[in-house]
Protein backbone atom coordinates (compact mmCIF):
# COMPACT_ATOMS: atom_id res chain seq x y z
CA UNK A 1 0.00 0.00 0.00
CA UNK A 2 2.83 2.34 0.74
CA UNK A 3 4.21 3.02 -2.71
CA UNK A 4 1.36 5.19 -3.84
CA UNK A 5 -0.50 4.75 -7.05
CA UNK A 6 2.37 5.44 -9.39
CA UNK A 7 0.72 4.14 -12.50
CA UNK A 8 -2.58 5.66 -11.79
CA UNK A 9 -1.30 9.04 -11.03
CA UNK A 10 0.98 9.04 -13.96
CA UNK A 11 -1.85 8.22 -16.25
CA UNK A 12 -4.00 10.82 -14.63
CA UNK A 13 -1.57 13.58 -15.13
CA UNK A 14 -0.73 12.76 -18.68
CA UNK A 15 -3.89 14.22 -19.88
CA UNK A 16 -4.78 17.88 -19.71
CA UNK A 17 -8.24 17.71 -18.27
CA UNK A 18 -10.71 20.55 -18.74
CA UNK A 19 -11.01 22.60 -15.59
CA UNK A 20 -14.36 22.17 -13.91
CA UNK A 21 -15.46 24.87 -11.51
CA UNK A 22 -14.51 22.76 -8.52
CA UNK A 23 -11.23 21.60 -9.88
CA UNK A 24 -9.63 21.20 -6.49
CA UNK A 25 -12.39 18.98 -5.18
CA UNK A 26 -12.39 16.95 -8.36
CA UNK A 27 -8.65 16.47 -8.24
CA UNK A 28 -8.66 15.48 -4.60
CA UNK A 29 -11.46 13.03 -5.06
CA UNK A 30 -9.69 11.54 -8.05
CA UNK A 31 -6.61 10.85 -5.98
CA UNK A 32 -8.67 9.45 -3.14
CA UNK A 33 -10.52 7.16 -5.52
CA UNK A 34 -7.25 6.12 -7.10
CA UNK A 35 -5.99 5.11 -3.67
CA UNK A 36 -9.11 3.11 -3.02
CA UNK A 37 -8.70 1.34 -6.37
CA UNK A 38 -5.13 0.57 -5.46
CA UNK A 39 -6.13 -1.09 -2.22
CA UNK A 40 -8.78 -3.10 -4.01
CA UNK A 41 -6.09 -4.57 -6.21
CA UNK A 42 -5.90 -2.51 -9.34
CA UNK A 43 -2.52 -1.61 -10.75
CA UNK A 44 -3.64 1.15 -13.05
CA UNK A 45 -6.70 2.92 -14.29
CA UNK A 46 -7.95 4.57 -17.41
CA UNK A 47 -8.20 8.29 -16.78
CA UNK A 48 -11.79 8.38 -17.95
CA UNK A 49 -12.77 5.52 -15.68
CA UNK A 50 -11.06 7.10 -12.75
CA UNK A 51 -12.77 10.38 -13.45
CA UNK A 52 -16.17 8.75 -13.69
CA UNK A 53 -15.66 6.78 -10.52
CA UNK A 54 -14.60 9.85 -8.61
CA UNK A 55 -17.59 11.67 -10.01
CA UNK A 56 -19.76 8.85 -8.74
CA UNK A 57 -18.07 9.15 -5.36
CA UNK A 58 -18.84 12.86 -5.19
CA UNK A 59 -22.41 12.28 -6.20
CA UNK A 60 -22.76 9.52 -3.65
CA UNK A 61 -21.62 11.83 -0.88
CA UNK A 62 -23.90 14.57 -2.08
CA UNK A 63 -26.94 12.34 -2.39
CA UNK A 64 -26.27 10.87 1.02
CA UNK A 65 -25.89 14.32 2.54
CA UNK A 66 -28.93 15.68 0.80
CA UNK A 67 -31.19 12.88 1.86
CA UNK A 68 -29.87 12.98 5.43
CA UNK A 69 -30.48 16.71 5.51
CA UNK A 70 -33.98 16.33 4.17
CA UNK A 71 -34.77 13.61 6.70
CA UNK A 72 -33.57 15.94 9.44
CA UNK A 73 -35.69 18.73 8.01
CA UNK A 74 -38.74 16.49 7.98
CA UNK A 75 -38.24 15.92 11.67
CA UNK A 76 -38.01 19.64 12.27
CA UNK A 77 -34.28 19.89 12.84
CA UNK A 78 -31.62 21.82 11.01
CA UNK A 79 -28.69 19.69 12.15
CA UNK A 80 -28.29 16.15 10.98
CA UNK A 81 -27.80 13.46 13.57
CA UNK A 82 -26.66 9.87 13.45
CA UNK A 83 -30.16 8.46 13.02
CA UNK A 84 -30.84 10.62 9.98
CA UNK A 85 -27.59 9.55 8.47
CA UNK A 86 -28.26 5.88 9.07
CA UNK A 87 -31.70 6.23 7.54
CA UNK A 88 -30.20 7.96 4.52
CA UNK A 89 -27.61 5.19 4.15
CA UNK A 90 -30.36 2.61 4.32
CA UNK A 91 -32.25 4.47 1.63
CA UNK A 92 -29.22 4.49 -0.58
CA UNK A 93 -28.58 0.80 -0.13
CA UNK A 94 -32.16 -0.13 -0.96
CA UNK A 95 -31.45 -0.96 -4.62
CA UNK A 96 -29.21 -3.80 -3.54
CA UNK A 97 -31.15 -4.57 -0.40
CA UNK A 98 -29.88 -5.14 3.11
CA UNK A 99 -30.66 -7.49 5.95
CA UNK A 100 -33.69 -6.52 7.95
CA UNK A 101 -35.09 -4.11 5.40
CA UNK A 102 -38.45 -5.85 5.54
CA UNK A 103 -38.95 -5.11 9.21
CA UNK A 104 -40.50 -1.68 9.64
CA UNK A 105 -39.95 -1.66 13.40
CA UNK A 106 -36.23 -2.30 13.25
CA UNK A 107 -33.97 -0.18 15.34
CA UNK A 108 -31.92 2.23 13.30
CA UNK A 109 -28.90 2.00 15.54
CA UNK A 110 -28.76 -1.74 15.01
CA UNK A 111 -29.22 -1.45 11.29
CA UNK A 112 -27.34 -4.01 9.30
CA UNK A 113 -26.06 -1.23 7.05
CA UNK A 114 -24.32 0.34 10.00
CA UNK A 115 -23.01 -3.00 11.11
CA UNK A 116 -21.58 -3.71 7.67
CA UNK A 117 -19.94 -0.34 7.76
CA UNK A 118 -18.33 -1.14 11.08
CA UNK A 119 -17.05 -4.43 9.70
CA UNK A 120 -15.68 -2.60 6.69
CA UNK A 121 -13.81 -0.11 8.83
CA UNK A 122 -12.39 -2.91 10.89
CA UNK A 123 -11.21 -4.75 7.81
CA UNK A 124 -9.71 -1.89 5.85
CA UNK A 125 -6.36 -0.37 6.54
CA UNK A 126 -5.93 3.29 7.03
CA UNK A 127 -4.60 4.96 3.91
CA UNK A 128 -3.32 8.42 4.60
CA UNK A 129 -3.92 10.95 1.88
CA UNK A 130 -0.57 11.63 0.19
CA UNK A 131 -0.27 15.21 1.26
CA UNK A 132 -2.08 17.56 3.59
CA UNK A 133 -4.78 19.66 2.03
CA UNK A 134 -5.15 23.33 2.62
CA UNK A 135 -8.51 23.69 4.22
CA UNK A 136 -9.37 27.02 2.64
CA UNK A 137 -8.90 25.66 -0.81
CA UNK A 138 -11.74 23.24 -0.47
CA UNK A 139 -14.03 24.19 2.30
CA UNK A 140 -16.47 27.00 1.88
CA UNK A 141 -16.78 28.96 5.06
CA UNK A 142 -20.21 28.75 6.60
CA UNK A 143 -21.66 32.20 6.86
CA UNK A 144 -22.86 33.23 10.33
CA UNK A 145 -26.52 33.67 11.01
CA UNK A 146 -28.26 36.94 11.75
CA UNK A 147 -28.54 35.97 15.40
CA UNK A 148 -24.81 35.31 15.66
CA UNK A 149 -23.99 38.70 14.23
CA UNK A 150 -26.63 40.38 16.34
CA UNK A 151 -28.30 41.95 13.32
CA UNK A 152 -31.90 42.12 12.32
CA UNK A 153 -32.77 40.49 9.02
CA UNK A 154 -33.64 43.04 6.34
CA UNK A 155 -36.92 41.37 5.50
CA UNK A 156 -39.53 40.71 8.12
CA UNK A 157 -40.37 37.17 7.09
CA UNK A 158 -36.78 36.01 7.38
CA UNK A 159 -36.09 34.23 10.67
CA UNK A 160 -33.02 35.26 12.61
CA UNK A 161 -31.39 31.86 12.66
CA UNK A 162 -30.85 31.86 8.93
CA UNK A 163 -27.42 32.77 7.60
CA UNK A 164 -26.91 36.37 6.57
CA UNK A 165 -27.57 37.45 3.05
CA UNK A 166 -24.50 38.09 0.98
CA UNK A 167 -23.21 41.62 1.29
CA UNK A 168 -23.55 42.33 -2.42
CA UNK A 169 -27.19 41.33 -2.41
CA UNK A 170 -28.05 43.64 0.45
CA UNK A 171 -26.19 46.48 -1.17
CA UNK A 172 -27.98 46.11 -4.47
CA UNK A 173 -31.29 45.89 -2.67
CA UNK A 174 -30.65 49.11 -0.81
CA UNK A 175 -29.78 50.84 -4.02
CA UNK A 176 -32.94 49.57 -5.61
CA UNK A 177 -35.04 50.88 -2.77
CA UNK A 178 -34.19 54.34 -3.88
CA UNK A 179 -33.94 57.51 -1.83
CA UNK A 180 -36.59 56.62 0.74
CA UNK A 181 -34.63 57.07 3.94
CA UNK A 182 -31.98 59.68 3.41
CA UNK A 183 -29.64 59.44 6.34
CA UNK A 184 -29.38 55.68 6.34
CA UNK A 185 -28.59 55.58 2.67
CA UNK A 186 -25.83 58.10 3.12
CA UNK A 187 -24.21 55.93 5.76
CA UNK A 188 -24.58 52.90 3.58
CA UNK A 189 -22.95 54.58 0.65
CA UNK A 190 -19.98 55.55 2.73
CA UNK A 191 -19.57 52.05 4.04
CA UNK A 192 -19.96 50.68 0.53
CA UNK A 193 -17.22 52.98 -0.68
CA UNK A 194 -14.97 51.90 2.15
CA UNK A 195 -15.69 48.31 1.38
CA UNK A 196 -14.97 48.81 -2.30
CA UNK A 197 -11.65 50.42 -1.60
CA UNK A 198 -10.81 47.63 0.80
CA UNK A 199 -11.56 45.09 -1.84
CA UNK A 200 -9.09 46.72 -4.14
CA UNK A 201 -11.44 48.55 -6.42
CA UNK A 202 -11.09 52.21 -7.09
CA UNK A 203 -12.24 54.50 -4.31
CA UNK A 204 -15.44 56.36 -4.95
CA UNK A 205 -13.87 59.82 -5.36
CA UNK A 206 -11.46 58.69 -8.04
CA UNK A 207 -13.93 59.22 -10.82
CA UNK A 208 -14.19 62.96 -10.44
CA UNK A 209 -10.44 63.36 -10.27
CA UNK A 210 -9.98 61.58 -13.50
CA UNK A 211 -12.57 63.70 -15.17
CA UNK A 212 -10.69 66.88 -14.27
CA UNK A 213 -7.45 65.38 -15.44
CA UNK A 214 -8.90 64.65 -18.80
CA UNK A 215 -9.90 68.30 -19.07
CA UNK A 216 -6.40 69.53 -18.41
CA UNK A 217 -4.60 66.68 -20.11
CA UNK A 218 -4.94 67.95 -23.66
CA UNK A 219 -3.60 71.43 -23.05
CA UNK A 220 -0.63 71.10 -20.75
CA UNK A 221 2.35 69.02 -19.63
CA UNK A 222 2.81 66.24 -17.14
CA UNK A 223 3.87 68.42 -14.23
CA UNK A 224 0.72 70.40 -14.21
CA UNK A 225 -1.33 67.28 -14.39
CA UNK A 226 0.31 65.88 -11.33
CA UNK A 227 -0.15 69.09 -9.45
CA UNK A 228 -3.79 69.27 -10.31
CA UNK A 229 -4.20 65.74 -9.28
CA UNK A 230 -2.75 66.36 -5.85
CA UNK A 231 -4.79 69.48 -5.27
CA UNK A 232 -7.92 67.82 -6.35
CA UNK A 233 -7.41 64.93 -4.03
CA UNK A 234 -6.77 67.17 -1.10
CA UNK A 235 -9.92 69.05 -1.82
CA UNK A 236 -11.88 65.90 -1.98
CA UNK A 237 -10.65 64.78 1.38
CA UNK A 238 -11.51 68.13 2.90
CA UNK A 239 -14.97 67.95 1.44
CA UNK A 240 -15.48 64.60 3.04
CA UNK B 1 -38.04 4.82 18.90
CA UNK B 2 -34.40 4.07 18.53
CA UNK B 3 -32.98 4.45 21.96
CA UNK B 4 -35.07 1.63 23.40
CA UNK B 5 -31.90 -0.23 24.11
CA UNK B 6 -33.27 -2.31 26.92
CA UNK B 7 -33.27 -5.94 25.97
CA UNK B 8 -29.80 -6.95 26.94
CA UNK B 9 -28.27 -5.59 23.74
CA UNK B 10 -25.81 -3.42 25.50
CA UNK B 11 -22.91 -4.99 23.69
CA UNK B 12 -24.33 -3.75 20.39
CA UNK B 13 -24.62 -0.25 21.70
CA UNK B 14 -21.18 -0.25 23.16
CA UNK B 15 -19.83 -1.55 19.86
CA UNK B 16 -21.49 1.37 18.12
CA UNK B 17 -20.12 3.83 20.63
CA UNK B 18 -16.67 2.35 20.19
CA UNK B 19 -16.98 2.55 16.45
CA UNK B 20 -17.98 6.20 16.55
CA UNK B 21 -15.16 6.95 18.91
CA UNK B 22 -12.74 5.17 16.62
CA UNK B 23 -13.77 7.49 13.82
CA UNK B 24 -12.37 10.35 15.83
CA UNK B 25 -8.98 8.73 16.24
CA UNK B 26 -7.73 9.48 12.80
CA UNK B 27 -5.51 12.49 12.44
CA UNK B 28 -7.68 15.30 11.24
CA UNK B 29 -5.52 17.10 8.73
CA UNK B 30 -3.95 14.20 6.95
CA UNK B 31 -6.87 11.97 6.32
CA UNK B 32 -8.93 9.28 7.86
CA UNK B 33 -9.47 6.42 5.56
CA UNK B 34 -9.68 6.91 1.86
CA UNK B 35 -11.50 10.15 1.48
CA UNK B 36 -10.23 13.30 3.17
CA UNK B 37 -12.40 15.30 5.52
CA UNK B 38 -11.98 18.43 3.51
CA UNK B 39 -13.46 16.88 0.43
CA UNK B 40 -16.40 15.47 2.32
CA UNK B 41 -17.01 18.79 4.01
CA UNK B 42 -16.97 20.50 0.66
CA UNK B 43 -19.66 18.22 -0.66
CA UNK B 44 -21.62 18.34 2.56
CA UNK B 45 -21.70 22.10 2.58
CA UNK B 46 -22.98 22.07 -0.95
CA UNK B 47 -25.89 19.81 -0.08
CA UNK B 48 -27.29 21.55 2.98
CA UNK B 49 -25.86 19.05 5.42
CA UNK B 50 -25.33 20.81 8.71
CA UNK B 51 -23.61 19.07 11.53
CA UNK B 52 -20.85 20.24 13.82
CA UNK B 53 -20.04 16.65 14.75
CA UNK B 54 -16.91 15.51 12.99
CA UNK B 55 -17.82 11.90 13.56
CA UNK B 56 -20.76 12.15 11.21
CA UNK B 57 -18.57 13.70 8.55
CA UNK B 58 -16.25 10.77 8.90
CA UNK B 59 -19.13 8.37 8.83
CA UNK B 60 -20.15 9.82 5.51
CA UNK B 61 -16.56 9.47 4.29
CA UNK B 62 -16.42 5.86 5.41
CA UNK B 63 -19.76 5.11 3.77
CA UNK B 64 -18.57 6.63 0.52
CA UNK B 65 -15.33 4.72 0.73
CA UNK B 66 -17.18 1.50 1.29
CA UNK B 67 -19.40 2.18 -1.68
CA UNK B 68 -16.49 3.02 -3.95
CA UNK B 69 -14.43 0.07 -2.90
CA UNK B 70 -17.38 -2.24 -3.44
CA UNK B 71 -17.86 -0.87 -6.91
CA UNK B 72 -14.16 -1.12 -7.60
CA UNK B 73 -13.90 -4.69 -6.40
CA UNK B 74 -16.90 -5.66 -8.51
CA UNK B 75 -15.21 -4.08 -11.49
CA UNK B 76 -12.07 -5.98 -10.58
CA UNK B 77 -14.00 -9.24 -10.70
CA UNK B 78 -15.25 -8.32 -14.17
CA UNK B 79 -11.72 -7.51 -15.21
CA UNK B 80 -10.33 -10.79 -13.90
CA UNK B 81 -13.11 -12.73 -15.53
CA UNK B 82 -12.40 -11.11 -18.84
CA UNK B 83 -8.71 -11.85 -18.59
CA UNK B 84 -9.31 -15.45 -17.56
CA UNK B 85 -11.70 -16.08 -20.44
CA UNK B 86 -10.16 -18.18 -23.21
CA UNK B 87 -9.30 -16.16 -26.26
CA UNK B 88 -9.80 -17.82 -29.60
CA UNK B 89 -7.59 -15.59 -31.61
CA UNK B 90 -4.09 -15.37 -30.24
CA UNK B 91 -3.44 -12.09 -31.95
CA UNK B 92 -6.32 -10.57 -30.04
CA UNK B 93 -4.77 -11.44 -26.73
CA UNK B 94 -3.87 -8.29 -24.89
CA UNK B 95 -0.21 -8.28 -24.07
CA UNK B 96 -0.76 -6.28 -20.95
CA UNK B 97 -1.73 -8.51 -18.06
CA UNK B 98 -1.92 -5.69 -15.58
CA UNK B 99 -5.18 -5.08 -13.84
CA UNK B 100 -6.45 -1.84 -15.27
CA UNK B 101 -9.66 -0.15 -14.30
CA UNK B 102 -11.51 0.39 -17.53
CA UNK B 103 -14.74 2.10 -18.40
CA UNK B 104 -16.16 -1.16 -19.61
CA UNK B 105 -15.74 -2.96 -16.30
CA UNK B 106 -16.74 0.09 -14.37
CA UNK B 107 -19.99 0.56 -16.21
CA UNK B 108 -20.80 -3.13 -15.74
CA UNK B 109 -20.12 -2.89 -12.04
CA UNK B 110 -22.02 0.35 -11.61
CA UNK B 111 -25.06 -1.03 -13.38
CA UNK B 112 -25.64 -3.35 -10.43
CA UNK B 113 -25.82 -0.36 -8.17
CA UNK B 114 -28.37 1.42 -10.27
CA UNK B 115 -25.94 3.80 -11.92
CA UNK B 116 -26.16 3.90 -15.67
CA UNK B 117 -22.78 4.84 -16.99
CA UNK B 118 -22.75 5.23 -20.71
CA UNK B 119 -19.46 5.90 -22.29
CA UNK B 120 -18.83 7.04 -25.79
CA UNK B 121 -17.42 4.36 -28.00
CA UNK B 122 -15.33 6.83 -29.88
CA UNK B 123 -14.35 9.07 -27.07
CA UNK B 124 -10.60 9.33 -27.16
CA UNK B 125 -9.17 8.99 -23.68
CA UNK B 126 -5.66 9.39 -24.83
CA UNK B 127 -3.94 9.46 -28.21
CA UNK B 128 -3.33 5.74 -28.03
CA UNK B 129 -6.94 4.79 -27.45
CA UNK B 130 -7.87 4.28 -31.06
CA UNK B 131 -4.86 2.12 -31.81
CA UNK B 132 -6.09 -1.24 -30.62
CA UNK B 133 -9.83 -1.49 -30.78
CA UNK B 134 -9.53 -5.25 -31.02
CA UNK B 135 -8.94 -5.77 -27.33
CA UNK B 136 -12.38 -4.65 -26.42
CA UNK B 137 -15.33 -5.92 -28.27
CA UNK B 138 -18.60 -7.22 -27.07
Amino acid sequence: MEPPAKHEEEEEEEEPSPRPPFAAAAAISRIAVAQICLTVGYAAAEPAALRSLSDVAGRYIQILARSAASIAAVHGRTDVNLLDLVRAMEELSLPRGFAGASDPTRSLLRSSVLRELMAFVRSVHEIPFPRPIRRESVRARASPSFAQLGREPPLRHVPRWLPCFPESWERSRREEEGCGEGREREGDRVSAAVKLSEEGFLPAEWERVRFRLACYGGSDGEGKKKGEHGVEEREERKGK
Amino acid sequence: MNSSSGEGRHDDDSALAEFLASLMDYTPTVCLVGIPDELVEHYLSRSGFHCPDLRLTRLVAVAAQKFISEVASDALQHCKARQAAPVKDKSKQPKDKRLVLTMEDLSKALREYGVNLKHQEYFADSPSTGMEPSSREE
